[in-house]
C-alpha cells in the first residue's frame, strides 16, 4: 500500500511516501505565501517525482498542519499531536512523550504504549519558543537562521533577555546592539530564551522518557542543549525532525 | 452541516418557551433604552445591586452594566470596538474590564446598542465584590452624569470558609442596605412601599429557586437544555430584573417544560455522546463554538458560573446537586426589613466566602467543578484563561490540572476578556477544540 502524509505549516510544506509502511521519499519547501492550497500541491508534485510515481498510485492521504483544510487532494484530515505520536513510537518504540516546535505552534504531548494520548499542552497566543521567534531574532541579528546555532557557540559571555514576550525580546536584542554586545553573546542569549519559555510549557504537563523533539526549532543544536540541560532528560531526535508531522500523517494513512 | 440519521441517538425539539424569553430580555433593554418615554425612572446598576429596593420606592427600571457590556460585545462588534476605542482613548487602560469598557463606551458615545440615546440615569446604585474594576464602574458613569451613587460594600476572602467572617460580612452586608433604603427615600423624595419591597423579594426567591431546579434537570442524560441556552435564561429574575410576577411565570414554565424533557428523553442536542462543562463567563462574541462542538456531539451541559449566579442550588450528600430550599421553603421569618435583606443575602450573596466562584481559592474551585463534573456526568471541560477578568482566570491552571489528574481532560483557551474580543484568535481557537475532541478519539459527524 502507498500511503502518503503531508504537512501544511504556516513557514513550510512537508511531504513524505510510504510504501507498506517505509518512507519511498520527502519533501520539504517554503510555504511561499498566502496560497497555502497552491503550495501543498507543489509540493505534493515534486515528492511524486522523487518517488517516480503518479499521483493516482497512492492510496490515501493525510494532511495535517495548520493549512490541512488547503490540501484538496487529501483523503482525510488529523490533527497534529495525533500525527505527532504515531510518529514518534516509529521512529522511537521507546517513546512515550513528544515536545514538537514548529513556526507557530508548539505542543507537548504524552501518551502510552499504544499511542493513545494521555495529557497534551499547546502554546496559547504567546509566540516566544517558536520557530517565528527565532525567526525574527535572527532578522534583527542580521544573521542566516541556521547560523544562530553555529553563532552561539562562540559566546564568551552570559546576557539575558525577556523570555516572556517575542515583542519585548526585539527590543532588549535592539538594545544589546547599541550597547555593543558580541552578536554570539545575544545568539546565545536568544537560544536561551527560547529553551526557557520551552521548558516553561514541558513543565505544564509530566513527560514521561522517553522524550521525542520534532520540529524545525529542533536542529538548533544550543537550543536543544539547553533544553536538555533545563529539563534533564535526553531528548532523542530523528534524522529530519521538521518532518516528523507529515511522517506521522503518511503512517495513519498507511493504517486504514 | 448534515448528520446523517444514524447519529441522532435522541429526540429533540426547540424549547416552547423561548419566544417568552426572548421577549422578555427584549422588553428589559427597550425598557432600560425608552424609561422616561415609559414614565419610568432610568438607574445604573452593578449586576449584584439591591434591585428589589427600588421597587420599594417606585417605577425604576435598571439597567445592569455587566448584562449590558456583554450584550453589546454579543450583538455587534463594530459597534463593541467602538466604545471600548472610545473608553481607552480618554485613558482607560486596555486591562480594564471588557464589559466596562463597553458600556463606558457607548456611554462616552451617547449611543444605547438598540438605537437611541444611552439612558440617563437618575442616580447609579454601586456594590463591590471581589472584581476590581467593577467595583468602581458605577463611579465613572455617576460622575459622568453628575448624578448620585451609593456603594455598597461586598466583602469577601480568599480562604476556606469561616463562619465568624462569614457573620460579620452578613451583618455589614445588611447594615449597609438599610442605609441604602434611607438612601434612597432621600434621593427619590419618597416612602419606601414596605409591602411592596417583600413581595418582589419573596417573587425573587422563588424565582432563584425555580432556576435551581432547571439547572439541576441538565444532571440527566440526555442533558435538556445546552448551555448556550442556559446563558438566555440565566439572567432573568437574576442580573435582569424587570417584571418580576412575569418572570416568576416564566420560569415555572420553563421548569415544567424541561420535566417533562426530561422524563421523555428530549435532547438539546441529539446527537449528544460527549458532555462537557465551563467555568467563567463564556466569549460572548463567539458563542458560536457550542454549536461548533456540537458537530462533535458535544454538548456543554453546565456551568459553576452560571449557576452560582442564576440560582440556588446546593450539593447533595448522594453526589448530585439540587435545587437549595429558600428562605420563604425554610419557614424563615420575612417580616421584618432586615428579615428580607438577610434572606436576599443568603440566596444572592451567598455564604461561605466570596461571591460565586470570586470567593473561593483554586482548591475550592478545583472541587466545586470536580464535584459538577461527576454530577452532570461530564465527559471533559473547557476552562478560558481570560487576561482581564483575572478573577475568572485565577487559578484557572491548577483547577485544569486537579481535574486533569482526576481523569477529566481539560482544555483552555485565551482572550482578553469576555466582552472584548481584542487577542481573540477565532481560528486558534476552533483548532484547539479539534485538537481537544479528536485527542479523545471523537471525529466531527458530518457526511
Amino acid at each position: 500500500m502507498i500511503s502518503a502524509g503531508i504537512d501544511v505549516g504556516i513557514k513550510t510544506v512537508k511531504a513524505v511516501i510510504l510504501r507498506d509502511g517505509q518512507i519511498l521519499a520527502r519533501r520539504l519547501a517554503l510555504s511561499g505565501g498566502f496560497d497555502r492550497a497552491r503550495s501543498a500541491e507543489q509540493v505534493w508534485g515534486k515528492v511524486l517525482q522523487a518517488a517516480g510515481l503518479p499521483p493516482a498510485d497512492v492510496n490515501r492521504v493525510i494532511a495535517t498542519g495548520t493549512g490541512k483544510w488547503d490540501v484538496r487532494f487529501a483523503n482525510d484530515y488529523v490533527v497534529e499531536p495525533l500525527a505527532d505520536v504515531r510518529a514518534a513510537l516509529w521512529l522511537f518504540p521507546s517513546a512515550r512523550s513528544v515536545i514538537d516546535i514548529g513556526a507557530d505552534q508548539a505542543r507537548v504531548v504524552r501518551f502510552d504504549v499504544n499511542g493513545r494520548i494521555l495529557d497534551y499542552v499547546l502554546n496559547q497566543k504567546c509566540a516566544a519558543g517558536l520557530g517565528t521567534f527565532a525567526e525574527t531574532m535572527a532578522r534583527t541579528l542580521e544573521v542566516p537562521l541556521e547560523k544562530m546555532s553555529e553563532l552561539s557557540l562562540k559566546s564568551q559571555r552570559e546576557v539575558l533577555i525577556n523570555a516572556q514576550c517575542a515583542v519585548f525580546a526585539e527590543l532588549d536584542v535592539v538594545s544589546l546592539i547599541h550597547n555593543n554586545t558580541a552578536k554570539a553573546d545575544i545568539a546565545r542569549a536568544v537560544n536561551d530564551a527560547i529553551a526557557t519559555k520551552l521548558s516553561a510549557m514541558v513543565g505544564e504537563i509530566t513527560v514521561e522518557k522517553d522524550v521525542v523533539l520534532f520540529g524545525g526549532v529542533a536542529s538548533n543544536i544550543e537550543v536543544v542543549n539547553s533544553l536538555k540541560k533545563r529539563l534533564g532528560v535526553d531528548l532523542l531526535i530523528p534524522e529530519k525532525p521538521a518532518l516528523a508531522g507529515a511522517l506521522g500523517a503518511g503512517l495513519i494513512a498507511a493504517a486504514g | 452541516m448534515t448528520i446523517p440519521k444514524t447519529h441522532r441517538k435522541w429526540r429533540t425539539r426547540p424549547l416552547e418557551c423561548w419566544q417568552k424569553a426572548k421577549e422578555l430580555r427584549q422588553r428589559f433593554y427597550q425598557d432600560a433604552a425608552t424609561a422616561r418615554e415609559q414614565g419610568k425612572t432610568p438607574v445604573e446598576g452593578q449586576p449584584f445591586v439591591n434591585a428589589e429596593l427600588l421597587c420599594g420606592v417606585g417605577n425604576f427600571t435598571t439597567e445592569f452594566w455587566t448584562p449590558l457590556g456583554a450584550s453589546i460585545a454579543a450583538a455587534s462588534n463594530e459597534f463593541s470596538r467602538q466604545c471600548i476605542n472610545e473608553t481607552q482613548m480618554r485613558g482607560y487602560g486596555c486591562d480594564t474590564c471588557g464589559y466596562v469598557r463597553n458600556v463606558w463606551g457607548a456611554m462616552f458615545l451617547n449611543l444605547h446598542f438598540l438605537g437611541g440615546e444611552f439612558p440617563r440615569p437618575d442616580f447609579v446604585l454601586e456594590e463591590g465584590g471581589s472584581c476590581d474594576i467593577q467595583n468602581k464602574a458605577g463611579q465613572v458613569i455617576a460622575e459622568h452624569f453628575g448624578v448620585p451613587l451609593f456603594h455598597t460594600d461586598l466583602t469577601g476572602y480568599f480562604c476556606p470558609a469561616n463562619a465568624e467572617r462569614d457573620e460579620i460580612r452578613e451583618e455589614y452586608w445588611i447594615g449597609q442596605t438599610l442605609d441604602e433604603i434611607e438612601w434612597l427615600e432621600k434621593v427619590t423624595g419618597r416612602k419606601f412601599d414596605d409591602e411592596k419591597f417583600s413581595e418582589t423579594v419573596k417573587t425573587g426567591l422563588r424565582i432563584r429557586t425555580l432556576a435551581g431546579e432547571v439547572f439541576t434537570l441538565n444532571q440527566n442524560i440526555p442533558a435538556p437544555l445546552d448551555q448556550k441556552s442556559m446563558y438566555s435564561f440565566f439572567i432573568l429574575g437574576a442580573l435582569v430584573r424587570s417584571e418580576q410576577e412575569e418572570t416568576l411565570r416564566f420560569w415555572e414554565m420553563l421548569r415544567d417544560e424541561v420535566k417533562e424533557r426530561v422524563a421523555n428523553h428530549i435532547a438539546a442536542v441529539a446527537t449528544e455522546r460527549y458532555r462537557w462543562i465551563e467555568e467563567a463567563p463564556p466569549p460572548w462574541y463567539f458563542l458560536k463554538y457550542y454549536r461548533y462542538m456540537e458537530k462533535y456531539g458535544a454538548v456543554c451541559v453546565g456551568s459553576p458560573y452560571v449557576q452560582t449566579i442564576g440560582c440556588h442550588w446546593r450539593w447533595g450528600e448522594d453526589g448530585t446537586y439540587h435545587p437549595r430550599e429558600n428562605p420563604l421553603e425554610l419557614g424563615w421569618p420575612l417580616n421584618t426589613r432586615e428579615e428580607l435583606i438577610r434572606a436576599m443575602f443568603v440566596v444572592n450573596r451567598g455564604r461561605g466566602g466570596g461571591v460565586g466562584r470570586h470567593g473561593a481559592t483554586p482548591e475550592a474551585t478545583a472541587e466545586r467543578l470536580l464535584s459538577m463534573a461527576k454530577a452532570f456526568n461530564a465527559d471533559g471541560a473547557i476552562l478560558p484563561l481570560w487576561r482581564s477578568g483575572i478573577g475568572y482566570a485565577f487559578g484557572m491552571r491548577e483547577v485544569a490540572l486537579k481535574l486533569t489528574e482526576a481523569g477529566i481532560p481539560t482544555m483552555h483557551y485565551e482572550g482578553s476578556q469576555p466582552g472584548d474580543k481584542t487577542d481573540f484568535d477565532e481560528a486558534q481557537v476552533l483548532d484547539r477544540l479539534d485538537v481537544f475532541m479528536e485527542s479523545q478519539g471523537l471525529r466531527k459527524l458530518e457526511d
